[in-house]
């Protein structure tokens, strides 16, 4: 596979990385009181 | 996107809050009938305490304002006088931040007319007006060592900077500064120290050899030669002097830690033409001569509290150096310590710096990429543009405001509830926040390295 193709992939797959990172935001364990609302 | 902590005070959309000193000052001199021309004045005092009496300074609303009338003052052809005006053009590097020290002139070669098009410096008819001054053209200078690869979801070209031969790149300058020897009008580059940015090479470990070679060029040629440090710290790093550079543009609401405001700080031959420029050859407020009045760029005149929050942020600059250095060893210690994962991951491509100039800790990992090895993906700053740099998006989900992490390049700096209301380091949410970039990067590494085998 060339470069750009795994780029393309990747952009692709964007949901499903963001939620494997939110799976793993315990591990991260930054507590609830600091997260201001994203927008 | 808002959060209550980052990794970043060197964005002026998101910018790290005040300290509490700064904000009283800023309260103090609003009710105060002290007349503005003398904070100007305590301002300029500051940096002739510090360089010298052959320097001085300019404090000016934004960095941006900083280059553009630095540029249309020192490198643009006159416009008064009969007959057809001439064109000039300046020198940049072709290096990070591109759009923004690199966008004032029309791009020579040819090849890249289209290139910041994503960047908004040509997004429009204002736009193509806005950044490209008269009858300037911008040479625009590939770095020796240094790859221009195609990364990122939005494929773009990206600058990897890790490589970069200073002494090679600055024999390409003298050819080409002694080619158009007739017409070129200015340097510029960057002001930044670290590897990440191609300026990882110091003879004396403090100096970038890359900026000092554009110093001694500049000198040669007698052309200005301009710094845009907006990521830096006034009196820490980028020493005007050391580097033969003619201006050092600051952004002071950065890591600086001033209210939103630019600093221009240079030598007198070339601050006396942007003072007037400024104006300040005339008057607005009824006493004294440097004002901000009917000059040309008085409309990029910093506002009151601009300038005294600006005063007392340069003053605590001078007075703590030591502490602000050790600070930045504090976060420096917190990276390399939350990032024994990834070395452990990633044996080689990882290159953990500090920089003082710019109060900064950066993870360059562009070098995962070599040997032919999948590394961490690489996000253009046509990706920023367009919302696909997956790093930004993932710290985002993890409730962290994340750093500018551009071009395989990650500079963190104290960016919100990194520092508390008297400036004291925080580390406890450093490293939630620096956890949590470990956490996007190893997550990315390891979907591009499972894209690639599929």
């Amino acid at each position: 596979m060339f470069r750009y193709q795994m780029y393309q992939k990747l952009g692709e797959r964007k949901g499903e990385f963001l939620k494997l990172v939110e799976g793993q935001a315990k591990k991260v364990n930054v507590p609830k009181a600091w997260q201001a609302p994203l927008d | 996107m808002a959060g209550t902590i980052g990794l970043t005070g060197s964005n002026s959309a998101r910018p790290a809050y005040l300290r509490r000193d700064i904000v009283k000052a800023m309260i103090d001199g609003a009710r105060s009938t002290r007349n503005l021309v003398q904070y100007i004045e305590d301002i300029r005092i500051v940096v002739k305490e510090e360089y010298g009496d052959d320097f001085d300074a300019i404090p000016i609303n934004t960095c941006e304002a900083a280059v553009w009338a630095s540029l249309d003052t020192l490198a643009t052809p006159p416009l008064a006088g009969r007959g057809d005006n001439y064109r000039t053009r300046y020198i940049a590097l072709y290096e990070a931040h591109s759009e923004h020290q690199v966008g004032y002139g029309r791009p020579f070669p040819p090849k890249y007319k289209d290139v910041f098009s994503d960047r908004a410096n040509i997004g429009g008819e204002l736009g193509v007006l806005g950044r490209r001054l008269n009858n300037l053209d911008v040479i625009i200078t590939p770095i020796e060592g240094a790859r221009y690869e195609v990364h990122g979801i939005k494929s773009f070209v990206v600058p990897l900077l890790t490589t970069v031969n200073a002494k090679k790149t600055a024999v390409k300058l003298r050819k080409l500064i002694e080619r158009n020897v007739t017409t070129v009008s200015a340097l510029m580059s960057l002001g930044y120290d670290s590897p990440g940015y191609g300026y990882g090479e110091k003879a004396d470990g403090v100096t970038s050899d890359l900026k000092a070679s554009m110093g001694e060029l500049a000198r040669d040629f007698e052309i200005p030669y301009i710094i845009d440090n907006a990521r830096g710290i006034p009196f820490l790093g980028a020493h005007p002097v050391k580097l033969g550079a003619s201006l050092v543009l600051y952004s002071m609401d950065k890591v600086a830690g001033a209210p939103t405001s630019g600093l221009i700080v240079g030598r007198n031959e070339y601050l006396i033409p942007l003072q007037r420029a400024m104006g300040w050859h005339s008057e607005r407020f009824g006493g004294g001569s440097m004002t901000y009045g009917k000059g040309v760029y008085a409309p990029f005149d910093p506002g009151r509290e601009a300038i005294i929050g600006q005063l007392a942020a340069l003053r605590w600059i001078r007075a703590n150096k030591k502490g602000i250095r050790g600070t930045i060893d504090k976060l420096l210690a917190v990276v390399k310590d939350e990032c024994k994962p990834l070395l452990k991951k990633y044996k080689t491509g990882i290159v953990i710096s500090k920089s003082y100039n710019g109060g900064a800790v950066e993870i360059n990992y562009v070098d995962t990429w070599n040997g032919g090895n999948v590394g961490i993906p690489i996000f253009s700053t046509e990706d920023k543009g367009a919302s696909m740099n997956l790093i930004s998006a993932g710290l985002a989900v993890l409730g962290i405001l994340p750093p500018s992490p551009d071009e395989g390049n990650i500079v963190m700096t104290m960016g919100r509830g990194l520092l508390d209301e008297d400036g004291e380091f925080l580390e406890e949410q450093a490293r939630a926040a620096v956890r949590a970039l470990v956490t996007v990067l190893m997550s990315l590494g390891d979907m591009m390295q499972s894209i690639s085998r599929a």
